[in-house]
């Protein structure tokens, strides 16, 4: 279903700023180890939940014309990726480039290793990983601190259940979408995809307590 | 706002369709035609008759009834294959500002969309007139591979018309929304698009009420037109055999010809031969008679060549697409031209199924575009069912002219979503004669991209970016869109300038570009002057 007019909105605050940093996969909400199946599903869902036609009429003609440009930057991402070919001549040019900073950062690094192909054990898919994180007021510690961690949106994007600390308030919208569908994997038991974006997440808010502690507890399990 | 409608804008023929509640409604023309040829008669008091009063008086006035007017908006008059098409015209053009074609109507110069909006404001009062309420919006359909200026053009026909162009729709797209909407079922359909004046062949991947053109291409000089010259040519060339008379310098006995071969290609399409005569044909004072017989094996002989550039073309797709004929599950003709049996012959040798018939082809994209207008319009529901049904002539019986249907209100609105690409790349001229591409043939749209370029000369303050559109590495060799001029740059050593050229394509497949001087963050922004659009106030 389409998003409302104010999460387009926060959408866009969140994703103008750095427009021009962002890789391919940040504009697919994919990680980079996405397999070359899930580029058109991931293309979908922005479509589905963003496509400018869907804000015609709900949204003043400037914040449309804010639409189309960030999304026709998802269209371009998609247009690269969508072949294997296409897909390859992007990675060589992006590992040519210097890596842009969002992806330099361990995390990143550690959810490029292959995911583990073994299914997951009943008891992990049985338990959802972030029931028990630690509180978001919790300050991070020094160590993690991260690079001036930008204030969540009013109106988180859709999906997602009831949680006793609202994730959406414990990262930033960027690691939540990941959160999101680390849920939704988990809910199919797919725990190793899960990690991936957890992992992911990590990299998008590297000061997110919530994360690391759904991160150690699903490793653990 | 009142309502929206959509309009298949056609060479030929034009429908005009909405979305109401109970499925798509056809709104009717004075004499009850669903179907309404794209003519304008321009009469000698100065008023104009558009539809089929218009056809009706081609013959007696050849020189002031245009028609095909869609072969000629937004086009470079220039351009060697307009100058073709020229050729077998009754009616005069000339050249006009920006180089856009001028129609001359005894010695009054009338712009294309001048001539597309007298077509577009009788549908529209068609529409009224059967809905009881005012058009204000709509929805047009276009040829995939229409130009950027071609585009414009027809927006400017809209605004000419007092309509609100919500959006340009691709009419392969539009067909497949006709096709696919409501069925909830994943496809791959080709869309094979053989209309009057031109060709389109697209592939679509439906998924989830997601419509996404995988890739498309066509070719804007081949349709029923050149199937109806051909058949003219053959009866052109028996009256030389048989009457020793040479129609051709003739435009009125050309055009008496040419509505013959019409009526014998639709009769060709159900019997296996033809055979009659054609009366009226004045020369010198005398009318004349011409007998013909044309059998189907001959008119396959006739425009082969024509229905073989359309499965090329159909390959061609397919391997940009990068899928085999077996991935496609679906075949959705659209175009009077589909019903050519030679057409229908090949189609199923290439994919091994019969193509989909369930919805006419000459209604099949308006009434996409009218589900689009509605979904756009925020006035099409989900559960309504998509099912055409027999146009309402009178406005008591319409659902819309009693308002919003209460169940309607409850229901979710329905928002299907069309993934529209670029219908061929966008170029820029490089050193040498030759060019880069900035946007690919075939990416998603709304699409944006940007690459950076540098001066090719020490102390150079000024660059000059040439656009083009077309697949040719030689700038040459593809087709102008314009230029773009950067000035006041720092003076530098080449190569130190980098300049950024962004090119954006929206929602409506219009191009916009700009370049931006990189370094100094000084951002040169300009525009992009499309030769062949309409200038406004022109003639």
């Amino acid at each position: 279903m389409a998003w409302t007019p104010a999460q387009v909105l926060a959408w866009l605050d969140e994703v103008e700023p750095r427009a021009d940093g962002r890789s391919h996969f940040e504009w697919l909400e994919l990680a980079p180890t996405a397999a070359p199946q899930a580029i058109q599903g991931a293309y979908h869902a922005i479509a589905r939940t963003r496509h400018p036609d869907l804000f015609r009429a709900a949204l003043p003609a400037a914040d449309l014309d804010r639409l189309v440009r960030i999304y026709a930057r998802v269209s371009g991402a998609y247009a690269d990726l969508r072949t294997a070919d296409g897909a390859a001549a992007y990675l060589r040019r992006v590992s040519a480039a210097a890596p842009p900073a969002a992806t330099t950062s361990s995390p990143a690094t550690a959810a490029r290793r292959p995911a583990p192909t073994t299914p997951p054990p009943a008891t992990a898919a049985r338990r959802p990983a972030p029931t028990t994180p630690p509180p978001a007021a919790t300050p991070p510690p020094a160590a993690a601190t991260p690079p001036a961690r930008r204030a969540a949106p009013t109106t988180p994007p859709p999906a997602g259940g009831a949680h006793e600390v609202d994730p959406a308030r414990a990262m930033n919208p960027r690691a939540l979408a990941l959160y999101r569908r680390a849920e939704g994997a988990l809910r199919t038991g797919d725990r190793a995809t899960a990690i991936l974006n957890i992992k992911m997440a990590i990299a998008a808010d590297p000061g997110s307590q919530l994360l690391r502690g759904a991160l150690a507890e699903l490793t653990r399990a | 706002m009142g309502l929206a409608v959509g309009i298949d804008l056609g060479t030929t023929n034009s429908v005009v369709a909405i979305a109401t509640p109970t499925g798509v409604e056809f709104a009717l023309g004075p004499a009850g035609e669903r179907v309404h040829p794209s003519v304008v008669g321009f009469q000698p008091d100065g008023s104009v008759v558009v539809g089929l009063d218009a056809k009706h008086q081609r013959v007696d006035f050849p020189a002031t009834t245009i028609y095909s007017a869609k072969r000629l908006i937004g086009q470079n008059v220039r351009t060697p294959l307009v100058q073709l098409a020229l050729t077998g015209l009754p009616y005069a053009v000339e050249e006009g500002p920006n180089q856009q074609p001028l129609i001359v109507i005894e010695g009054r110069r009338v712009t294309v969309p001048e001539v597309s909006g007298h077509v577009l404001a009788h549908l529209k009062a068609c529409a009224q007139r059967q809905l009881g309420q005012a058009v204000t919006d709509a929805v047009i359909t276009v040829p995939a591979n229409f130009t950027d200026a071609q585009r414009q053009a027809t927006k400017e026909a809209g605004r000419l018309a007092g309509l609100e162009v919500m959006r340009l729709l691709n009419e392969p797209t539009a067909a497949a929304l006709a096709y696919g909407f409501g069925q909830h079922k994943d496809e791959t359909v080709c869309v094979f698009d053989f209309g009057g004046g031109t060709f389109d062949v697209s592939l679509l991947a439906i998924k989830d009420e997601v419509f996404e053109v995988l890739a498309t291409d066509g070719d804007f000089f081949l349709g029923g037109d050149d199937i109806d010259r051909a058949i003219a040519e053959f009866l052109a060339a028996e009256m030389n055999r048989q009457l020793r008379v040479d129609p051709r310098p003739d435009a009125g006995l050309m055009t008496r010809l040419a509505i013959a071969a019409e009526e014998i290609k639709i009769h060709l399409s159900e019997a296996t031969a033809a055979e009659g005569t054609v009366d009226g044909l004045l020369h010198r004072g005398r009318s004349l008679s011409l007998p013909f017989r044309l059998t189907r094996p001959q008119l396959d002989e006739l425009i082969r060549g024509y229905v073989d550039r359309t499965i090329e073309l159909t390959r061609n797709v397919l391997t940009a697409a990068h899928l085999e004929v077996g991935a496609i599950t679906e075949v959705v003709c659209v175009g009077g031209s589909t019903r050519v049996p030679l057409v229908r012959r090949r189609l199923a040798e290439l994919f091994g199924r019969e193509p989909a018939l369930r919805i006419n082809p000459d209604e099949v994209v308006a009434q996409g575009a009218a589900i689009q207008a509605g979904s756009l319009s925020g006035a099409l529901y989900r559960g309504g069912g998509m099912a055409t049904r027999d146009a309402v002539p009178t406005a008591a019986l319409s659902p819309l002219a009693h308002g919003d249907v209460p169940w309607a209100k409850a229901a979710a609105p329905a928002r299907p979503i069309l993934l529209d690409v670029t219908p061929a790349t966008l170029r820029i001229a490089t050193a040498g004669g030759y060019s880069e591409p900035i946007l690919d043939k075939n990416l998603p749209t709304p699409i944006e991209r940007t690459r950076v370029f540098t001066t090719a000369h020490d102390q150079q303050t000024r660059v000059v970016i040439e656009c083009g559109r077309g697949e040719r590495k030689r700038f040459a060799e593809n087709e102008p869109l314009g230029t773009l001029v950067l000035d006041e740059l720092p003076p530098r050593r080449r190569g130190e300038v980098k300049i950024e050229v962004t090119f954006r394509v929206d929602t409506d497949g219009i191009l916009h570009v700009r370049a931006r001087d990189a370094d100094t963050g000084a951002s040169c922004d300009a525009d992009l002057t499309i030769l062949g659009a309409p200038t406004r106030g022109a003639a």
